[in-house]
């Protein structure tokens, strides 16, 4: 399914009858048009369930992490999150990109919630067949601050206009391979200018970190605590981030770090958590969609990232060589002061 | 090989929907389901967690029989034998009523339906029922009597519609996660929120007004709000007089109650009542959620009256975001009462005194003779069987050893069965006391339908091989059915026994596997293969014609403190445990979280005994006595000690009442009194 899946589903034919991988991930349409599921596919035969609607119910990245194993070859179908969140899961020897072809998808956000045959372009989307101006409230909160909608570090980026037109951009060696064993012939990304969603991704950062950091700092303290207050305690965040990965968590009850049987969990179940991945956050959003009690979280996230990425001219996920702030900390950056958080 | 199966969480009775991670043939994990209409992507702790007990070493592989106080693995053949042969001799020797059958609330749709035919027809007996007696016995009594139908008005999502939402008597952010999601979305939108509690739980930080009542009180409270609704004149006039009937009596009775009263035996003073009344008559769409706050008590069916009361009273009833809605405990509880695994009905409520309706069932099952008597409810099945009257049960995924009221007279009750099977999926302490242990599969090994709180009927799929030996509930039932030479147990498959349970029952006939196979399942009534199913039940009118007001008088609780058994004990749940922890105890990631019973006390109680935080006391009832840990906190009021029943260890259940509703037979779990001192 999917009108605009089809050049994805010849490729990845392509690329199991080539046996380049042995399995790919991708979502696939479920029970109905709304219902998008990932799926693990193995036959060619499969590749006519995978959908490329903006909607993403879940982070492939996680389940890559959770559920692969090591050294043996899997393809993802990934838009710019989930191709970051593999980036920088790699540069801290989660997994190793050797492992994976990254199939990208170019994005200008997903759906918050399942709507059938969506698709979004920068300035239009269209829902089922229909192409309206783009109305940026159907949109996950994350996708609206998101300033990368090419997937660049994907092996390989797939780019699509709103008349139907699309096209192919071989990113490394490993797209080559790729496009060649699917006999389509690389194409130089169409010179969209991006600046326009940039501009727009950091004017809604603007507002929506801005709103915060106008706050006195206690008014902004009881502003989280309130909204810590709703938390049940699901671990859904953590079980939905793609960069929570530790084996042995903190925050698991036996480690004794946040008080047995207390909910809402003390405020240092979320603390916990910002300091683990505020400097890895690449904005996917999933946690925030996991929470039952709608707790901005991903706000949280973002925010901290972005004002550690100023301090040490960081960003998560852009490049795997680009090492993170911890490993590449400096005395003279341990003096810097500024960073305005929660 | 990995796949996701869409599965329906085996909790609670929200009925959110899984994604179960499955790797080679092996479940690995859970997802949230993001299409899912009550889940919406979003899952408990529960939920997160569900797939960890599945292969736990204590699951039962092998049927067990018990020789010389162990029990030993023998074939499923001898065990089908030997459980027919004895249930067969019983019966033959002393009647088909000394046998009485506990299906099961977490069981399917199919098995409960086929748990029940097993108990009238092979046996001959209507000595069936279930945990829905320990839950929601009177809602079913109460909303039957009241609106016609004993089921949630409305649904889970509408909720979110609400301008004020009334929750008294449920811990919803801990017990129903994701219904609590719902009232949180109604709340973002601006709609108030009236708890009323004797406990001060999560939910409370973001109600408008907490309302602290005594235990027991509930019908004094509710009293109090309609007396304040009428004397200012708040009712909907226009929807008594079009939509209901015997207001009068209703306001004859209101007219002798007073506030001051109200305030004295609630303990909620009257201004707040007052608030109350005006906000839940003043919102234009106020919705009523309880649970087993209203329920379980002596005077539960009571309780239930007076919510439908109260909504009638403001015409809250057939539009989104109002009704009466009780959160259902068990995810099958629903469906097991719809099935007919109840003493009094067939499926689909349909009265076994009903001759009519006998003759219907009789021909359609083509058994003839069905017993026209009611049978016995699951305390006085225990209380037969402790006086000679039953002689053999069979329990089908109950541990009554944990869940049920004063357990050391469970204990004896079933020490002194001369015959007890037990079906199951762990060796539960109900099933150590059995002569004959049948392993059973897990909800994630079979397929089969549940029916969620909301009265929606879900298609839950097989993910992997039942372990073992274990086989699913629906096969040993037919399996024994043939064994015991009885017809009408062919079925191959739960899509088979689906469609007779159609034929029976006029609220599913329009349902089919086929049409179940979609994300939003089904909403009974469902008569027709063209009926999209009711979210919203009494709409135009009610399913008993019009609304009948039932005028309540406060009653007390059977047992109320006294100089020797000073405080009020009140039972519970807490989030990460499930009623006897068989599944969520051997969960690490949920049974980490609270390994251990405790109870609540408050820092003046605590002072006045010199007990401590986290000090051991000893708390005793005049059934029994435990130990347990103690919390010294301001959750709970003074006078009142809290404690969750789920631990085998600390059983809160040694102490409480089992006095019963006169209707709805359900024991007063909500209020006992007890003594408490430091060890």
């Amino acid at each position: 399914m999917g009108k605009y899946s089809e050049v994805i589903q010849n490729i990845v034919a392509a690329i199991l009858k080539e046996g380049l991988v042995e399995e790919v991930l991708a979502f696939v349409q479920g029970l109905d048009a709304s219902d998008i599921v990932p799926s693990f596919i193995t036959d060619e035969q499969d590749v006519g369930k995978i959908t490329t609607v903006a909607y993403q119910p879940c982070s492939l990245a996680k389940l890559a992490l959770a559920l692969w194993e090591r050294g043996k070859r899997l393809a993802i179908v990934v838009r710019p999150c989930d191709a970051r969140a593999m980036v920088e899961l790699a540069k801290r020897n989660q997994v190793n990109l050797e492992d994976f072809y990254l199939i990208g998808i170019e994005c200008y956000g997903v759906a918050k919630k399942p709507r059938g045959e969506i698709y979004i372009f920068p300035q239009e989307m269209e829902i089922e067949g229909e192409v309206k101006p783009l109305d940026e409230e159907i949109l996950s909160s994350n996708c609206r601050r998101c300033e990368y909608p090419i997937p660049t570090m994907a092996d390989l980026s797939y780019h699509i206009e709103k008349d139907g037109n699309s096209s192919v951009t071989a990113n490394t060696e490993k797209g080559k391979r790729v496009l060649s064993a699917a006999k389509i012939v690389s194409q130089e990304r169409p010179k969209t200018d991006v600046t326009p969603i940039k501009e727009r991704a950091l004017k809604r950062q603007e507002k929506e970190f801005g709103e915060l950091k106008e706050m006195e700092s206690k008014e902004r303290l009881s502003f989280w605590l309130r909204q810590f207050d709703k938390c049940i305690k699901c671990y859904g965040c953590r079980n939905s981030c793609p960069l929570c990965y530790c084996e042995d968590c903190y925050l698991r009850p036996e480690r004794l770090l946040i008080k047995r049987g207390e909910y809402p969990p003390e405020s240092l179940f979320h603390i916990t958590r910002l300091i683990h991945v505020g400097d890895s956050c690449v904005n996917c959003g999933q946690c925030e969609a996991a929470c039952p009690m709608e707790i901005p979280v991903s706000k949280l996230f973002h925010m901290m990232s972005k004002e550690l990425g100023l301090l040490f001219k960081y960003e998560a996920g852009m490049d795997v060589n680009s090492l993170p702030p911890i490993s590449t900390i400096t005395e003279e950056d341990l003096a810097k002061g500024g960073v305005e958080l929660a | 090989m990995l796949k996701f199966v869409p599965t329906i969480c085996p909790y609670c009775g929200a009925g959110c929907g899984l994604l179960l991670e499955v790797k080679d043939g092996v479940v690995v994990g859970t997802r949230p389901w993001p299409r899912h209409p009550i889940s919406q992507g979003k899952l408990c702790i529960k939920g997160w967690n569900a797939h960890e007990f599945i292969y736990h070493e204590d699951r039962l592989k092998k049927p067990l029989i018990k020789e010389k106080g162990s029990f030993k693995p023998i074939s499923w053949a001898e065990a089908m034998e030997f459980v027919a042969d004895r249930l067969g001799e019983i019966r033959d020797k002393n009647g088909p009523n000394s046998l009485a059958l506990f299906s099961s609330a977490k069981c399917t749709n199919e098995e409960n339906y086929l748990m029940q035919k097993f108990a009238r027809v092979v046996l001959g007996t209507n000595n069936i029922d279930h945990c829905a007696r320990l839950c929601h016995a009177s809602t079913v009594a109460g909303l039957a009597a009241a609106l016609g139908s004993g089921a949630m008005t409305n649904s889970i999502p509408d909720l979110e519609e609400s301008e004020c939402v009334f929750i008294i008597g449920s811990d919803t952010m801990s017990q129903h996660p994701l219904v609590a999601r719902r009232i949180m979305m109604a709340k973002e939108k601006g709609a108030k929120i009236i708890l009323a509690d004797p406990r001060n739980i999560q939910i409370s930080k973001f109600a408008d007004l907490h309302l602290r009542h005594k235990p027991g009180s509930d019908v004094a409270l509710i009293n109090g709000m309609m007396k304040c609704i009428l004397d200012k004149g708040l009712e909907n006039k226009d929807f008594i007089s079009k939509r209901t009937e015997d207001f009068d009596s209703l306001k004859e009775a209101l007219e002798s109650v007073s506030l001051e009263e109200v305030e004295r035996v609630t303990g909620v003073p009257a201004e707040e009542i007052e608030e109350a009344a005006s906000i839940y008559a003043k919102s234009k769409l106020s919705s009523i959620i309880y649970a087993m706050g209203i329920t379980q008590h002596t005077t539960g069916t009571d309780n239930v009256l007076s919510c439908a009361n109260l909504a009638m009273l403001t015409g809250n009833m057939g539009k989104p975001g109002t009704g009466v809605n009780p959160l259902r405990g068990q995810n099958n509880v629903q469906g097991a009462c719809d099935m007919g695994a109840l003493p009094n009905v067939f499926p689909g409520y349909q009265s076994v005194s009903d001759e009519a309706l006998r003759r219907k069932m009789e021909e359609i099952w083509g058994a003839p003779g069905l017993s026209g008597r009611a049978g016995l409810t699951v305390v006085e099945i225990l209380n037969a069987a402790l006086e000679g009257k039953i002689k053999a049960m069979y329990i089908m995924g109950e541990n009554p050893m944990i869940s049920d009221p004063d357990i050391s007279h469970v204990e004896e009750a079933l020490k002194s069965l001369d015959f007890l099977v037990v079906q199951d999926i762990f060796p539960t302490e109900t099933a150590r006391l059995a002569d004959v242990v049948l392993p059973a599969a897990s909800w994630a090994e079979k397929e089969g339908t549940y029916t969620g709180t909301d009265r929606r009927v879900q298609l839950s799929r097989k993910a992997i091989e039942p372990l073992g030996e274990s086989k699913p509930d629906w096969e040993i039932i037919c399996e024994l059915a043939k064994e015991m030479k009885v017809g009408g147990f062919s079925f191959f498959s739960p899509e088979e026994i689906f469609e007779e349970i159609r034929e029976v029952t006029p609220s599913y006939a329009g349902m089919s596997f086929a049409r179940l196979n979609q994300p939003e399942g089904l909403q009974w009534p469902c008569p027709e293969e063209s009926h999209p199913g009711i979210p919203i039940l009494h709409s135009r009118e009610f399913t008993r014609g019009k609304g009948k007001f039932h005028p309540v008088v406060y009653r007390e609780p059977a047992e109320s403190p006294d100089d020797e058994f000073p405080f009020i004990l009140t039972t519970g749940r807490v989030y990460s445990q499930w009623h006897t922890r068989s599944m969520t105890g051997r969960s690490p990631a949920l049974d980490s979280e609270f390994p251990e019973g405790f109870l609540e006390i408050n820092p003046q109680d605590a002072k006045k005994l010199g007990i401590s935080d986290e000090d051991l006391v000893e708390v005793s009832s005049r059934r029994g006595e435990i130990q347990t840990k103690a919390y010294v906190t301001d959750k709970i009021k003074p006078g009142v000690i809290y404690m969750p029943f789920h631990f085998a260890e600390r059983a809160a259940n040694r102490l409480t009442n089992p006095a019963l509703d006169p209707i709805a037979k359900i024991p007063e779990f909500k209020v006992c009194a007890v003594r408490v001192k430091k060890t």
